[in-house]
């Protein structure tokens, strides 16, 4: 029996091998990383019957095209898109979302634009099987390992015997889905107040939580950049810039750069940086940041940190999965 | 020294707020005794200059477990270490397009191009912390005459292996990324590589040198022979 793997044909803008990341090498400047929307991912992995290490393919806003050299049961997940299976005779099926689908040998899985949010997720059964660094198959996309990002004839392993095993047609319920649907396509990011918003000024955090900011294109897996501009505080943030120490970064914060356009940092941040840090997405709605769609608006709102932990607490019962 | 609440998943541990070896030698420890500590929940420590973060996840402990778990490591005292690691060589070569920023850098401080190779040089760095990409290595140590002020706009790609510097800091960049440090020079040492243990040796403590090569020594460089000890 020849080895079982998936070829990729066409990577569409960004596609790269993801799991839960890699916590535990920050002070060698590695990011946790991880799937930019963690909650798409788990589904994805829940649905196939999958440990919760398998690591899954994270397409990026235009899709892409696979193929099959082998039978594999596979699923889509997060930012959802027209999907189809295709065979040599031109026949072609519609795949459907969150469902456990079965890819024959020959087949080529085409997956469109999205149609919202910017991140799908293709999930195999027993999972993309690429090696392990730093005990995660996380591909950091600008470092390049353990795998660079997946170009047109990259072929990715796959486990022989878990690919031909899954519940055929297995799929979340109505409410599992819109539950993360919800949860994940945001238009507002809940914030604690950061440690240096008091750069902004009193205008400046009004303006803050006040202001619908524009999503700009300049966004990937290290962060998401904001159009507007906090006029208010251009020159207290610019002041703070010049006398800010490098100091550590995590997930989620928001920086104001010299310019006064926010930057929101992703899973695959840098794990250094010098900018104020006006405020911070929490951990519930970081899958939120991984679907912000350029062009599209988001807004801040303020929350205490006890209001933060109870949406942690709250979400995976939401979700009904963990 | 002061912890903040930075997010819902991190304290941000602030000794000082500028660079110095006491303040340094104070993170080093605490960044020691906060590992050594294995708090329940924590996933990540990660040192700067002269502050740490604290990642960690709940279920596991919430920000106010996290603070007193912090507090009382620190509390019960921890030895402020300069580390001291070994002296490393670090090949560089200051010629033509390796070395896009060194006459504007030599011309912004009346030196010759020369001069501020011979400085750059003749100088014993030192790793405060490796930060913002893979393998970055922070360092401290470089003359005053050279601290130069960040390019105005950034350059979108840096090649691997540039030798930098901005403000009082000196770095090399291990991979391709945006930019925007003077680029002085560029290695052909790997100085971080995933698939190697350990990834790289320029961490925290480490000093280092740099030998000027030609262009043809570049071209000849074994990557396999770096890292010299002095």
């Amino acid at each position: 029996m020849p080895d079982a793997c998936l070829r990729v044909a066409d990577p569409g803008l960004l596609a790269t091998v993801q799991d839960e990341g890699r916590p535990g090498v920050g002070s060698l400047g590695i990011a946790i990383g991880g799937a930019a929307d963690l909650t798409s991912h788990r589904a994805v992995n829940r649905v196939l019957g999958n440990p919760s290490d398998a690591a899954t393919i994270e397409l990026t806003l235009t899709g892409g095209t696979f193929a099959f050299p082998c039978d594999v049961w596979f699923a889509l997940g997060g930012a959802p898109a027209d999907a189809w299976l295709e065979r040599a005779d031109t026949a072609r099926a519609e795949v459907a979302w969150w469902t456990v689908t079965l890819a024959r040998a020959g087949e080529v899985l085409r997956i469109g634009h999205t149609r919202a949010g910017v991140r799908t997720y293709l999930g195999v059964a027993g999972g993309v099987r690429t090696p392990v660094m730093m005990g995660s198959r996380s591909t950091h996309v600008s470092a390049e390992f353990p795998i660079p990002a997946l170009r047109a004839g990259t072929s990715l392993p796959l486990d022989a015997k878990a690919v031909c095993t899954a519940h055929a047609g297995a799929c979340l319920s109505e409410s599992q889905r819109s539950s993360i649907e919800q949860a994940v396509f945001r238009s507002t990011l809940r914030v604690t107040v950061g440690p240096h918003a008091e750069t902004l000024g009193q205008d400046g955090v009004e303006q803050l939580f006040r202001t619908e900011f524009r999503i700009s294109s300049e966004c990937n897996r290290a962060g998401v950049r904001l159009h507007s501009t906090l006029h208010g505080a251009e020159g207290q943030s610019h002041a703070a810039h010049g006398r800010m120490l490098t100091q550590p970064m995590a997930p989620g914060f928001v920086q104001v750069p010299a310019r006064g356009r926010p930057i929101i940092l992703g899973r695959e941040h840098p794990t250094t940086g010098g900018y104020p840090v006006v405020a911070s997405v929490i951990a519930a709605d970081m899958d939120g940041v991984g679907q912000l769609r350029p062009g599209r608006t988001v807004r801040f709102e303020k929350v205490t940190m006890e209001e933060a932990q109870r949406a942690w607490r709250e979400r995976p019962l939401a979700l009904g999965i963990v | 020294m002061e912890i903040a609440w930075s997010s819902d998943r991190s304290l941000l541990v602030t000794f000082a707020d500028a660079d110095s070896d006491g303040a340094h030698a104070r993170v080093v420890g605490a960044d020691a005794a906060i590992r050594g500590a294995s708090l329940p929940g924590v996933m990540d420590v990660v040192p700067a200059y002269a502050s740490i973060m604290v990642l960690f996840q709940s279920p596991g402990v919430d920000h106010i477990g996290a603070e007193s778990a912090v507090r009382a490591v620190i509390a019960a005292g921890f030895a402020p270490a300069m580390q001291s690691g070994p002296t490393l060589i670090l090949p560089c070569c200051y010629e033509g397009a390796f070395a896009p920023d060194l006459s504007e850098v030599a011309a912004l401080h009346s030196l010759s191009p020369d001069e501020v190779i011979g400085l750059h040089a003749g100088t014993t760095l030192t790793v405060r912390f490796v930060g913002f990409s893979p393998g970055f290595p922070y360092m401290a140590g470089l003359p005053e005459c050279l601290h130069t002020p960040r390019l105005s706009s950034p350059r979108t790609r840096v090649p691997a292996g540039s030798v930098a510097i901005a403000g009082a800091q000196a770095g090399v960049y291990p991979q391709s990324t945006p930019g925007g440090w003077r680029i002085l020079g560029r290695t052909p040492a790997k100085i971080f590589d995933p698939a190697r243990t350990p990834h790289t040796t320029l961490v925290m403590g480490t000093h280092v040198r740099f030998r000027p090569i030609s262009a043809r020594e570049f071209d000849a460089f074994n990557p396999g022979e770096w890292g010299l000890r002095a």
